[in-house]
């Protein structure tokens, strides 16, 4: 699944470990989320979607 | 904002998760330590009372269900991929085992091995082991 979580972040000029730390998960979950390795549960999925304050959607598209 | 470990080499963890993970490396050295007490006492000591003879033996038994007790806290306390690559990781052990248990039946049985001494537990801890290692790799 593709999404576009590092340009998010980029946005907000936050490293991949102040992400993982907003949201209580490893870095390495980050990594393997913006690489495409891991698609995220619905309820990590949520929670991206109200930090950033966008559409799960928005976030993350079908390849 | 949760807690996070400022340690260069936990970064991947949370607090509780570091935390969880201290007293499971206690545990592990107690039990450890019980295991080979044991094994030590069984070789070189002759107990004669069964009730003493069975508190011996289940020391380690005992030992054991605590620390896998805290594994399975850890176990909790860790993100959604850290759990994930446990249950893989513990899905592969778990199938090494089984794969290595019925081969070494098999062999010791048409070979008519004399001392069928195996290591089942053994094979499964460094599967586990190199599965989490695997798993680490590969996300």
């Amino acid at each position: 699944m593709k999404n576009k979580l590092k340009v998010l972040r980029a946005e907000r000029d936050w490293s991949q470990a102040d992400l993982a730390k907003r949201l209580n998960v490893s870095r390495q979950t980050v990594n393997a989320i913006e690489t495409g390795k891991y698609d995220p549960s619905l309820p990590l999925a949520f929670k991206l979607a109200r930090l950033f304050g966008a559409p799960i959607e928005s976030i993350f598209e079908d390849k | 904002m949760p807690e996070h470990s400022t340690s260069p080499f936990c970064d991947d963890q949370t607090v509780e998760e570091r935390r969880v993970g201290r007293i499971l490396m206690v545990c592990s050295v107690v039990w450890s330590a019980s295991l080979i007490g044991c094994a030590w006492v069984a070789k070189f000591v002759t107990i004669t009372s069964p009730a003493l003879q069975l508190a011996v033996a289940a020391v380690p038994v005992v030992l054991g269900a605590i620390t896998f007790w805290v594994f399975i806290k850890k176990l909790r306390a860790m993100d959604e991929l850290q759990q994930r690559i446990q249950l893989e990781a513990l899905g592969i052990g778990f199938a090494v085992g089984v794969l290595y248990e019925i081969g070494h039946t098999l062999y010791v049985r048409l070979a008519d091995v004399q001392q069928p001494d195996g290591n089942l537990a053994s094979v499964m801890l460094f599967a586990w082991i190199g599965a989490v290692l695997w798993g680490k790799w590969r996300y």
